[in-house]
């Protein structure tokens, strides 16, 4: 499932994803596309529910086939995931030199240190718990992503 | 397993005896030693008595022959004036006299030997009698030499000393034998009866020893068994204590999703349906939110505490001052108003113990929060017998003294969330910490004047489980 802002016709003309969102639970997912879009932070995010449709996305196959190769500006993935968990995921875009570039945030109720360790080990560019207060989680999600799209400088 | 013990107890406080009546038996064995080693010295010597008195009685024997042979040769002279018999006569007087220093030799210090030299004595007063009747038969004649002879024969009484001499040293032998052979008889009983009882010492004694053995033994194996169903229990409690603990953590992790979701919708709703809530409806909402932070709070607790029991602790020597104020930089506070005074060194796992500061500061600020200005909190410590103790006390509002034990315990609390924020869960943690370092942790309060909350850690690190 696609979430496309409204009113912007931009968007649904092939404009590029900015955020690929990969995240099992649709509550979290349609909290943090809420809030993603309330604050206007990017204009176009793909929703995915577990790693293999992420890498799908990421390749133009599978479900995304006849698309072009996602190359979104920021990958939010969720840990644990059914199929592919989070750091088989991260695994696969980091070693695959067509993908390694792009900043992929792990965002995860788990604060377990084997995770943190494992995720940091694959490359991962930073590691996000998800608040239970949701004013808190909604601010996470914000400074995350202007800090992608906005802050930080990225190759063309 | 306390019957057992004290059993071997008792059996340890009689062992003294019977190693006491072992000891009495080898020395009563000893003492028969000696004993026996002297009695065979005493028939030794009872035995060159009887071998002395019989040279001694034989040698007289020969002495009397010797001394009737004279006689004879003397009293043939007077018949028949030959000279060859005086001298016959002085051939045997020669070998009387060889035989009589003998005597007198073997007798020395006899009581005997009184008898002797009175024989002796008369014996040369013989001689010398017998010397006038020869000097006598060749003046004169035989008969004034024969008349001479008749008028004092000094020969019997020699004959009756001699034998009286026989008779005294027999008689002394008598005595010497018979009194050997009491003084055995008496041996004999004195052996008997001590060789009786040394026999019956050794055997209580050794047999007592070998029970003691046996029960040691016995002992042992039943200690070993305990110890391996120990083992088994203390490996099967481990296991169990894991399983707890992990169960424990994925729980609450699993739960904070939900409560997640519990709250970002009720705030999505709160803030969407703005316009057409009333007040009422949104402080509902407002209330899910609160309770479900409320519960997000105690899920972290609850998570932190079982993390707790799980990390490697990496114990060393820390200057405690520094980790109070690492713990102080995490809190908001007003430096000010704590005061740490100078504070033992002590071992530990400095990560854990500034979580304990962290949150026994941290109530410490929160229950003197009221006080406003006025709020006085102190970090002390000292060292004593047992161990190192530290201590934060404050002037906030104390608590009951009576409900102290409570306070470790998770969960517990002796305010309501309305008057201070909490979950309950800080002390039980400080509370895991600090025995996981093999202390202690205490409390004492006045409400409405004050509490003081400390730990005492030991000398000696060892790790202790919860």
């Amino acid at each position: 499932m696609e979430h496309r802002l409204p009113a912007d016709p931009a968007a649904d003309s092939g404009a590029p994803v900015e955020i690929l969102l990969v995240e099992d639970s649709a509550a979290d997912a349609e909290m943090t596309l809420r809030t993603l879009k309330r604050r206007g932070i990017a204009n176009r995010v793909v929703w995915v529910k577990d790693g293999v449709e992420a890498l799908e996305f990421l390749s133009g196959q599978g479900r995304f086939a006849g698309q072009p190769a996602g190359r979104p500006r920021l990958v939010l993935l969720d840990l644990k995931m059914p199929r592919m968990d989070g750091l088989q995921t991260l695994q696969h875009i980091k070693r695959d030199p067509d993908t390694r570039a792009i900043p992929v945030v792990m965002m995860t109720s788990s604060r377990e240190e084997g995770d943190l360790i494992e995720s940091y080990r694959e490359g991962v560019n930073s590691y996000i718990v998800k608040p239970v207060d949701f004013g808190e989680f909604a601010e996470v999600v914000t400074q995350v992503g202007m800090y992608w799209m906005i802050s930080n400088q990225a190759p063309a | 397993m306390r019957d057992a013990s004290a059993r071997m107890a008792e059996q340890a406080r009689r062992v003294p005896w019977a190693h006491a009546g072992l000891g009495l038996a080898l020395l009563l064995l000893g003492l028969i030693a000696v004993q026996v080693w002297r009695d065979n010295r005493a028939a030794g010597e009872t035995a060159e008595w009887a071998l002395h008195t019989q040279t001694v009685l034989s040698h007289a024997g020969e002495f009397e022959a010797l001394v009737s042979h004279m006689e004879v040769k003397q009293r043939g002279y007077l018949i028949s004036a030959d000279p060859r018999l005086l001298v016959q006569r002085d051939a045997l007087a020669g070998r009387a006299d060889v035989l009589l220093s003998r005597l007198r030799e073997l007798t020395r210090g006899d009581a005997a030997r009184v008898q002797l030299d009175a024989a002796a004595d008369l014996l040369a007063r013989r001689r010398v009698q017998a010397d006038q009747e020869a000097v006598l038969a060749t003046s004169e004649g035989l008969p004034a030499a024969r008349a001479l002879f008749a008028r004092s024969n000094s020969f019997e009484p020699i004959r009756l000393a001699l034998q009286d001499f026989r008779h005294d040293s027999e008689e002394l032998l008598q005595q010497r034998t018979r009194s050997a052979l009491e003084q055995a008889d008496a041996l004999h009983w004195t052996l008997v009866t001590s060789g009786i009882a040394a026999l019956v010492l050794l055997l209580v004694a050794g047999g007592a020893i070998v029970l003691q053995l046996r029960r040691l033994l016995a002992a042992q194996h039943a200690n070993r068994e305990l110890t391996t169903s120990l083992q088994a229990q203390a490996a099967q409690l481990a296991g169990t204590n894991r399983e707890l603990e992990s169960f424990s953590y994925s729980v609450s992790h699993d739960l904070r999703a939900p409560l997640r979701h519990i709250h970002g919708y009720a705030q999505m709703l709160e803030e969407d349906a703005a316009e057409v809530l009333a007040e009422e409806p949104r402080r509902y909402l407002s209330q899910i939110r609160s309770s479900a932070r409320q519960m997000g709070m105690l899920i972290d607790d609850l998570l932190s505490l079982s993390r707790l029991g799980r990390r490697q602790m990496s114990v060393e020597p820390l200057d405690m001052v520094a980790v109070v104020r690492t713990a102080l930089a995490d809190l908001d506070a007003p430096a000010a108003a704590i005061e740490v005074q100078a504070l033992p060194m002590a071992r530990g796992d400095a990560a854990l113990l500034k979580q304990a500061w962290v949150n026994l500061l941290s109530n410490a600020i929160k229950y003197s929060a009221p006080r406003g200005a006025a709020a006085r909190i102190v970090v002390q410590g000292h060292e004593d017998d047992d161990g190192i103790v530290y201590q934060v006390t404050d002037n906030g509002v104390g608590f009951d003294q009576r409900y102290a034990d409570k306070l470790f315990t998770v969960f517990q609390r002796l305010h309501s969330a309305e008057e201070f924020e909490g979950t309950g869960i800080g002390l039980a943690i400080v509370h895991r910490i600090i025995t996981r370092h093999g202390g202690t942790v205490h409390a004492e309060g006045t409400a409405g004047r004050g509490a003081t909350f400390g730990f005492r850690l030991p000398y000696q690190f060892s790790e202790g489980e919860d």
